[in-house]
């Protein structure tokens, strides 16, 4: 039931991009009246697994109302005190509601805070990393810029309250799907974040053309096997090419290459071949044969087998092309399934199937490696009034009950603990076929690069990968431009600090693409 | 002695009253104007992101750095002179239009004349974003511009506008003259009904052309109304960001991308703000330049009256 309508980067308008820049300046002009010197980004907090006295309760929802109570009876927090949640218009519907249900149960007033456009999330975020105005207690932002707001000084460390409260999310029966538990919300090995989302990739294509005896029959004639859902890239490739029909007006494939995702299912290929961003040093291995070979299967792809619009539109193509009928397969997130299954979004409906995404064999063992692309995560403000009573409040909209009435109304944040996906409420959202599909996709999502200048790795990347796919430049140059501009921002950033990010950061790939950076010895721990 | 008359004429003259009035706005524009300014130069000469964890005041001193790697960063340099490019065919154009419908709208009579000339100006009074959008979905893939030119020429005749760097280009300064040039229609339509009348009258007399009455009448005594619409829109035209931002993001690549998209992304998207500091004061300088050397004309016209 949820309709990703917002996801990826909207366009901004010069009102609200001249009102940012306004804010901005004011923001600085405000900060020189009152300086105050920026707090150390990782504060002092006892290491995961430390025993810290826990709070009663036989849930996360408990524990946390026992949390407000606690605040209140030391005087910290008292009824009515105001709080406010900073978050995308696209969650309204998950948020509101919940926000009525805590206030009612606590007394106090937390109120939400929409912005529209996530690009001006992540500046009026920066913009109060700058400003420390207190205007937001929680933000609701994409998991990749955790680092950004902790590098900032802007965030909390939970750890401890973690500890304290338990949330549930990486252990017992209620757990997030794993690694989802991991990288929305650790940051150099801390809790700085909690997820709320699981923006795993989905993919989809015509389940009526494949169950088509003479499609089979044509298939099988010409391969020399039977017409099955691809489980390698290279099926997969075979699959797309088969379906490719110009002439009818459908093409074999949506998949993106525009300025925004184009690294999207570049990073499938690259990183399920046994590819990685960075090695120990944080130099770039995108270079690497694994990458320029995806690369290369990826530009054939996009322009013998899809629209020019994969290219030259935005993340929103994928939700008009394949409702309408337009490709045999397309992939975007979650929610695009949704779309297609609806009447009144969609020409196929009936007609759809969800798969796992394609991957490689390694010694006859297939690895796939799914983006989780966007996600977002909640962190709170080190300029809130009670951090704390914040955190209460994520641990309670994220638990296992109140977070499953949450998520299964219609809103951009999507199924992310692993028990849901057997609720007769999620089935009913999702379809009960789509949700095994996605279940599986997800214990395979690996996530987008999330170190300190997240957002400026991957635009750099997105940039000389659709200069590939428009034919602009050679997949080897397109890519050995993009890891120069990187090791460029290392630099800039500190090398130091990003190797001990990238350390952390790689534990949070599912196991068996670990196992196989192993084996290839790509790392030395 | 001196200057206790200078003090007392100041006094008697009630000089005081007319500074003590102004005093508020000049306030204000050291708040809003000069103090912020100042921050952005000092920006300009330190290294500093929000995400480095230290605040801006204690940033390291980076000198002029920020300025030298500009002039060397290619992106900066395409996207001026792209930026500029763009102005240049965007505002000519403009500016051609412009002109030649005033003349036929001052020198022609029609039916509905009024209601004409009211209709040039709507497409100026709509915003930016809603204009781009518009020429965005007109140009896409599967949108009327192509339809229309497979209806006409066959399938073969379709176009794909945003994949090709220069298409893409020109389907933005299309947009831009599309909403601009009633703006030059509105100036120079205004100065021409505002010319007095007896210069021509007598040019007439004597047998002049309407060529050389155009060449060697109209157009001179138009001039100063020509170059301040010339001035407005340029500068308007360089600080192009909605357009770009909508219709092709700057793509494919970066060949579409304007100076203000690439300031934008270098702040706000990489939040290099010392970095894009530097580049806005570089831009800044070379505008007022610009301005400068177009406003000279006009000057030395003032100057010779």
């Amino acid at each position: 039931m949820t309709a990703k309508n917002n996801k990826g980067y909207s366009n901004l308008t010069r009102r609200e991009f001249l009102k940012a820049a306004g804010l901005a300046a004011a923001g600085s002009l405000l900060s020189t009246c009152a300086p105050a010197p920026t707090p150390a980004p990782v504060a002092p907090t006892p290491a995961p697994g430390t025993p810290v006295p826990r709070v009663e309760g036989a849930t996360p929802e408990e524990r946390a109302l026992n949390g407000i109570k606690a605040l209140k009876a030391a005087g910290k927090i008292k009824d009515g005190d105001t709080f406010v949640i900073l978050h995308h218009s696209g969650q309204r519907n998950n948020i509101v509601p919940a926000l009525e249900e805590w206030n009612r149960l606590t007394g106090l007033n937390f109120v939400s805070a929409e912005e529209g456009l996530e690009a001006n999330i992540y500046t009026k975020v920066m913009n109060e990393a700058v400003t420390r105005t207190g205007s937001y207690d929680i933000f609701l932002t994409f998991v990749n810029w955790i680092a950004d707001m902790a590098e900032a000084g802007l965030i909390v460390d939970q750890t401890e309250w973690w500890e304290k409260y338990d949330p549930e999310v990486d252990h017992g029966p209620n757990a997030y799907v794993s690694p989802i538990d991991r990288f929305t919300s650790l940051y150099k090995g801390r809790r700085y974040a909690m997820g709320a989302d699981n923006d795993t990739f989905s993919m989809f294509y015509r389940k009526d053309l494949m169950e088509n005896p003479d499609e089979q029959k044509r298939f099988e004639d010409k391969f020399g096997r039977k017409l099955e859902v691809p489980k390698t890239w290279e099926e997969f490739d075979q699959w797309v090419a088969f379906f490719d029909r110009p002439d009818q007006g459908i093409r074999g494939v949506h998949m993106y290459a525009e300025r925004y995702f184009a690294y999207t299912g570049w990073a499938a290929r690259f990183i399920s071949r046994g590819g990685a961003y960075f090695d120990d040093n944080m130099d770039p291995l995108i270079t690497s044969e694994e990458g320029v070979t995806a690369l290369e299967e990826m530009v054939r792809l996009i322009q013998n087998h899809a629209w020019p619009d994969a290219v030259t539109g935005d993340w929103s193509v994928a939700y008009t092309r394949f409702p309408e009928g337009s490709v045999f397969c397309a992939w975007a997130w979650p929610s695009l399934g949704k779309w297609a299954q609806d009447p009144k979004t969609s020409k196929i409906v009936g007609k759809v199937g969800a798969m796992e995404i394609p991957g490689t064999m390694h010694d006859g063992e297939l690895i796939r490696a799914v983006p989780h692309v966007v996600g977002w995560s909640f962190s709170i403000s080190r300029y809130s009034k009670s951090p704390e009573a914040c955190y209460c409040f994520i641990q309670w909209f994220c638990g296992p009950k109140t977070g499953l009435d949450a998520i299964a109304r219609v809103g951009t944040l999507d199924i992310f603990r692993q028990p849901w996906f057997n609720e007769p409420k999620m089935k009913e959202a999702y379809g009960a076929e789509f949700l095994p599909v996605l279940l599986a996709n997800s214990k395979n999502a690996f996530p987008d690069i999330s170190l300190r200048g997240a957002n400026e790795y991957l635009d750099k990347l997105n940039l000389h990968l659709q200069q590939a796919f428009a034919g602009q430049k050679k997949p080897e140059q397109a890519l050995k431009d993009a890891a120069d501009e990187w090791q460029k921002i290392t630099d800039r950033l500190g090398r130091l600090s990003q190797i001990e990010a990238w350390r952390q950061e790689r534990k949070n790939y599912p196991e068996p693409i670990q196992r196989l950076w192993r084996k290839k010895g790509l790392f030395k721990d | 002695m001196h200057l206790s008359t200078r003090w007392g004429r100041w006094w008697e003259e009630d000089r005081w009253m007319g500074q003590l009035l102004i005093l508020p706005m000049q306030l204000l524009i050291w708040f809003v104007l000069i103090i912020p300014m100042l921050i952005v130069i000092y920006l300009s000469l330190v290294s500093w992101q929000p995400i480095m964890g230290v605040d801006w005041w204690q940033a390291p001193f980076a000198g002029l750095r920020n300025y030298a790697q500009a002039l060397q960063d290619q992106r900066f340099l395409s996207a001026l002179g792209r930026t500029i490019g763009l102005v240049l065919a965007a505002v000519g154009l403009e500016f051609l239009l412009g002109l030649a419908l005033a003349l036929f709208f001052h020198y022609q009579e029609f039916p509905a004349k009024r209601i004409f000339s009211s209709i040039i100006l709507y497409p100026m009074m709509l915003p930016w974003v809603v204009v781009g959008l518009c020429f965005y979905l007109l140009f896409l893939d599967k949108g009327p511009v192509n339809y229309v030119l497979i209806q006409l020429f066959g399938p073969g005749a379709s176009v794909q506008w945003y994949q090709n760097p220069l298409l893409a280009l020109m389907t933005i300064v299309l947009a831009d003259i599309w909403q601009w040039t009633p703006f030059m229609f509105l100036v120079i339509y205004s100065g021409l009904g505002a010319l007095p009348p007896e210069p021509v009258e007598a040019a007439m007399t004597l047998g002049a052309s309407r060529w050389q009455i155009f060449r060697h009448i109209v157009l001179p005594m138009l001039k100063p109304v020509i170059l301040i619409a010339l001035i407005i829109r340029s500068l308007e035209a360089f600080k192009i960001f909605d357009l770009v931002y909508i219709m092709t993001g700057g793509g494919p690549g970066t060949s579409t991308e304007s100076l203000s998209l690439y300031l934008y992304r270098t702040g706000f998207v990489y939040g290099q703000l010392s970095y894009a500091a530097a580049m806005a004061l570089l831009v800044l300088i070379l505008v007022a330049l610009v301005a400068r050397l177009m406003v000279r004309p006009l000057e030395m016209e003032l100057e010779s009256r």
